[in-house]
């Protein structure tokens, strides 16, 4: 039933006073002469969403399926929010499953370079405070060198 | 006789989940000999001449597998062993690598290189320069009559009684040296402690540093050394000697006729001195 033959039917039961009466008592009125339009429209409208609903929902499985974390991982959190405290924590076959798998953006949470890039600031900051301070330049200096060599000892771990 | 030369040299790795370890010998006028003693895994052995023997059984435990000079490369696969032993002649090259491998080598006349990414790497007795790389792993070694250089990025370093130069460091842990006689020796770390115990040889030239950690050192009141104490003033701790601060807020300790020189240098944290009689 099209919204103008809804309004028709409210204009038809209540033509004269329809914006009086209480919403409810409208309701109750109209929906026995509507509802079953309106059912069978749900009815129609059901199966495409359904089948739209089960194409997605079978299609994140099959991407879960494929994508899936190793079963020794419980949480339910992606592997890239994985840390290193979850592969300090792992047993062996979970440590070479990650060591296998992790994503690149995990090597940036490792507490190595964290330090590092902790060490920097802080020293940038010392720097900042003593422009002329020649060994915390170099410090700086060593910091980021070392955080090079950091990171491609861990990309070539990985391949 | 030349049996006995050949266990000279052991190796022993303990593996668990994926691993490969890898050996190599450097070419030798005398015969090599490679037992490898493992269960439920393959092994490939290549030879120089690219001859390849590919041992693959069940249980391969006892098998020994003999080659005449070259290079030698015994690579482990997956599903990896839980211990590879390999007894080896002395005078070896070796260049090891593993993943998960507990890693462990004794009484080597030649050249090591260890890398591992989680366990503990252990070098003990080697004639011959040292360069051990641990992602994860505690490395320790002792008793190398030759060079060292050493790394774990989130583990403890610790060595002791070296002849030759050493260079170390770990990222976020402990850095110690202990009873070297090195000329020259660089301990670095970022957040973690860094330590050296012993005497200080006439003409060494040291330097130990760390960003937010402590840097420890303990001398003999023997010494003759300039120690350059490079951090915060409010932060150093000396024992046994007199300390001498300049307007650069350096310290510095005069033991001797001070022709050794120590700079023990902290951005954050203490720089604990001990002069013992």
């Amino acid at each position: 039933m099209k919204e103008d033959d809804v309004n028709r039917v409210i204009y038809r039961a209540f033509p004269p006073r329809v914006e009086a009466l209480p919403t409810e008592k409208i309701w109750s009125r109209i929906e026995p002469e509507i509802r079953p339009e309106a059912d069978r429209r749900t009815r129609r409208a059901a199966p495409a969403w359904r089948i739209a609903t089960a194409a997605v929902t079978v299609a994140a499985a099959l991407a879960l399926f494929l994508v899936r974390p190793h079963p020794d991982i419980t949480t339910a959190r992606e592997p890239l929010d994985l840390v290193l405290h979850d592969f300090e924590r792992a047993d062996d076959h979970t440590r070479a499953w990650l060591i296998e798998h992790r994503p690149r953006r995990w090597r940036l949470n490792e507490p190595a370079v964290v330090a590092l890039d902790r060490a920097i600031a802080e020293t940038r900051a010392l720097l900042e405070e003593n422009p002329g301070d020649a060994r915390l330049a170099s410090r700086v200096v060593m910091y980021a060198n070392w955080r090079a060599d950091l990171l491609a000892g861990l990309a070539h771990e990985n391949g | 006789m030349r049996m006995v030369k050949c266990i000279a040299g052991a190796v022993l790795l303990g593996c668990a989940g994926q691993s490969a370890a890898e050996q190599q010998v450097s070419p030798l006028a005398d015969d090599v000999r490679v037992d490898v003693d493992v269960s439920g895994t393959a092994v490939e052995v290549l030879t120089h001449d690219e001859r390849t023997l590919v041992l693959d059984a069940p249980d391969l435990s006892g098998v020994s597998v003999d080659i005449r000079g070259g290079v030698v490369a015994v690579r482990v696969g997956a599903p990896a062993p839980r211990r590879l032993g390999l007894t080896v002649h002395p005078e070896i090259q070796l260049n090891i690598s593993g993943v998960d491998s507990a890693i462990e080598i004794r009484a080597v006349r030649g050249p090591v290189t260890v890398q591992n990414h989680t366990q503990a790497i252990t070098i003990e007795d080697i004639n011959g320069s040292v360069d051990a790389t641990s992602r994860t792993g505690r490395i320790r070694i002792r008793r190398i009559h030759g060079n060292v250089i050493a790394e774990s990025n989130t583990n403890a370093v610790d060595i002791r009684d070296v002849t030759g130069d050493v260079r170390a460091r770990s990222t976020t842990s402990s850095v110690r040296l202990r009873e070297s006689r090195s000329t020259v020796v660089e301990l670095q770390s970022i957040s973690g402690i860094v330590s050296y115990e012993g005497e200080l040889p006439r003409h060494a030239r040291y330097r130990l540093g760390t960003h937010s950690g402590e840097v420890i050192l303990h001398v003999p009141a023997t010494s003759n050394a300039t120690i350059l104490m490079h951090g915060r003033p409010q932060a150093f701790a000396v024992q046994g000697a007199r300390i001498a601060l300049d307007d650069d807020d350096f310290g510095t300790i005069h033991l001797g006729d001070g022709r050794a020189r120590v700079v023990a240098e902290s951005v954050l944290g203490a720089i604990r001195v001990s002069v013992r009689e």
